[in-house]
């Protein structure tokens, strides 16, 4: 295994170079600059996900059952279980479609897990405007 | 060719306006504008055989087009001079040229509007204060003109299927989402509470289509012109004030639901006033909930043309996992909304 360093640091490695080294480089052309400060805020995604992706996966792997009564065992390899999520979602989306969650108690269980879905993935590639959505929630300021 | 170097593009700009006019023209100062992924737009000087100066901004095609659904520049230069006309605050649109053979692609010249487009740059400039207070009620005012333009002679707008422009969008979006294979429970969701509590229109009138500040020249005294009109259609005008309280388009000034710049109701108000109508509150919510979910799908879409390669840009891969913003934010609308329960289908 090769971890020194690790993804999260060869991450961390490319975003400090293109903060401290290209960024002010390219501060004279606005498309470049602009462009370079988006890689930078994809590489704070792709960090974040190194760190919290596998959690969120099983997360929701466990909500979808809850979702579904179902007692499917979580697979065991990332990429599987990517796979075997993206199959399931798509019997979701089927049943949505066709109705089946628009019975009151279906479609507020429906609406937590979506919720819980999009919270946690807010959290990972938003996590200012999560924090501010919050914030909002916990004062009960909702814009006017 | 698709980008011409300025001197060139100036060249050719002289030989165009010199054949329109009759007399030579010397073009000059020419600079790209930023702004419009979708569209090529350069800003120039045009000195006349009079000797008289002018300044120009040129709207040209890109070669590839971004949305099937944007018009051509021969019907947004149709639509722009019938707004010009009806006293809408729009650039008057000057010459229209399709002829591919003098600047590779079809484009159309209009007047040069003095003003600032950018949506953050316009919430946080100090020289634009007295704008900002300014522009609700002058965007409530020109909203209501533009809701009563007759669209009789534009018969190449987009018109919603049944009468139903609510029930039509949605249709279209869940056909957007099937074309890049999308399987996002979330949006679905969102998408089935929209037909489940699609509302039937008041009246159908012609729709700017794309009415943000991103969309507004504005200078020290307010509102100077509406640009980009190339989603106009006819449509439900409670579309058009639900899409302008996006929160992605209040530009970090969240509380403020009309656009950053105003509360909603006393906007709505406004407009009430100036086009002499109620308006349906709930639609606009609907309307606004239906805005994050197109945004979010489009956000999708524009990823994929990352993903499969024909535009691979690092600007579209993030686009990608801006989704989720306005996913969240449609399903917070959902569940503050006082339409659960009411279905109608």
């Amino acid at each position: 295994m090769t971890d020194r360093p690790n993804l999260e640091q060869l991450l961390d490695a490319v975003r400090h170079h293109l903060e401290m080294l290209v960024i002010p480089a390219v501060r004279a052309e606005p498309k470049l600059y602009f462009q370079t400060l988006v890689a930078v805020n994809v590489l704070k995604i792709a960090q974040r996900e190194v760190i919290h992706g596998q959690a969120l996966l099983e997360a929701e792997w466990a909500a979808l059952n809850t979702l579904t009564h179902a007692q499917s065992p979580h697979p065991s390899d990332l990429h599987a279980a990517a796979d075997a999520l993206a199959t399931r979602n798509r019997e979701l989306v089927a049943d949505i479609r066709a109705g089946k969650y628009d019975q009151p108690s279906a479609n507020t269980r429906l609406a937590h897990y979506v919720e819980g879905v999009v919270v946690g993935q807010l959290m990972l590639n938003a996590p200012t405007l999560a924090q501010r959505l919050r914030a909002e929630d916990e004062t009960g300021e909702h814009p006017a | 060719m698709t980008a011409l170097p300025p001197h060139q593009l100036q060249a050719r700009l002289a030989d165009y306006l010199s054949a329109q006019t009759h007399a030579p023209v010397q073009v000059h100062n020419a600079q790209p504008l930023a702004g419009g992924a979708s569209r090529d737009s350069w800003a120039f000087n045009a000195t006349f055989g009079d000797g008289t100066s002018e300044r120009f901004v040129l709207r040209r095609d890109l070669p590839t087009r971004m949305n099937e659904q944007a018009l051509t520049r021969a019907q947004e230069f149709a639509l722009m001079r019938a707004a010009y006309d009806h006293g809408v605050l729009v650039a008057r649109v000057r010459w229209l040229c399709e002829d591919e053979r003098v600047l590779d692609l079809p484009f159309f010249i209009m007047d040069y509007v003095e003003g600032v487009s950018v949506g953050r740059k316009l919430m946080t400039s100090p020289d634009l204060i007295a704008a900002r207070a300014a522009l609700p009620s002058q965007m409530a005012q020109q909203l209501a003109r533009i809701h009563t333009l007759d669209a009789s002679g534009l018969v190449f707008l987009p018109r919603p299927l049944k009468n139903h422009p609510a029930r039509h969008a949605v249709q279209e979006t869940y056909a957007t989402l099937d074309s890049i294979n999308a399987v996002v429970p979330a949006l679905e969701y969102a998408l089935r509470w929209c037909e489940r509590y699609a509302p039937a229109p008041d009246r159908l009138t012609f729709i700017h289509g794309d009415f943000r500040v991103g969309n507004l020249l504005v200078n020290p005294a307010g509102l100077a012109a509406v640009i980009d009109w190339e989603f106009s259609h006819i449509g439900d005008p409670c579309e058009e004030l639900g899409y302008l309280c996006m929160r992605d388009w209040r530009f970090g000034a969240d509380k403020l639901r009309a656009a950053g710049l105003s509360p909603r109701e006393p906007f709505i108000r406004a407009y009430e006033q100036h086009a002499g109508v109620t308006v349906n509150r709930e639609a606009v919510t609907w309307w606004e909930i239906l805005g994050n979910i197109r945004w979010a799908v489009i956000c999708l879409v524009q990823a994929q043309r990352h993903l499969s390669n024909q535009d691979p840009s690092i600007e579209l891969a993030s686009l990608g996992r801006r989704s989720i913003e306005m996913q969240a934010e449609a399903l917070r609308l959902i569940r503050q909304s006082d339409l659960n329960g009411v279905s109608t289908i």
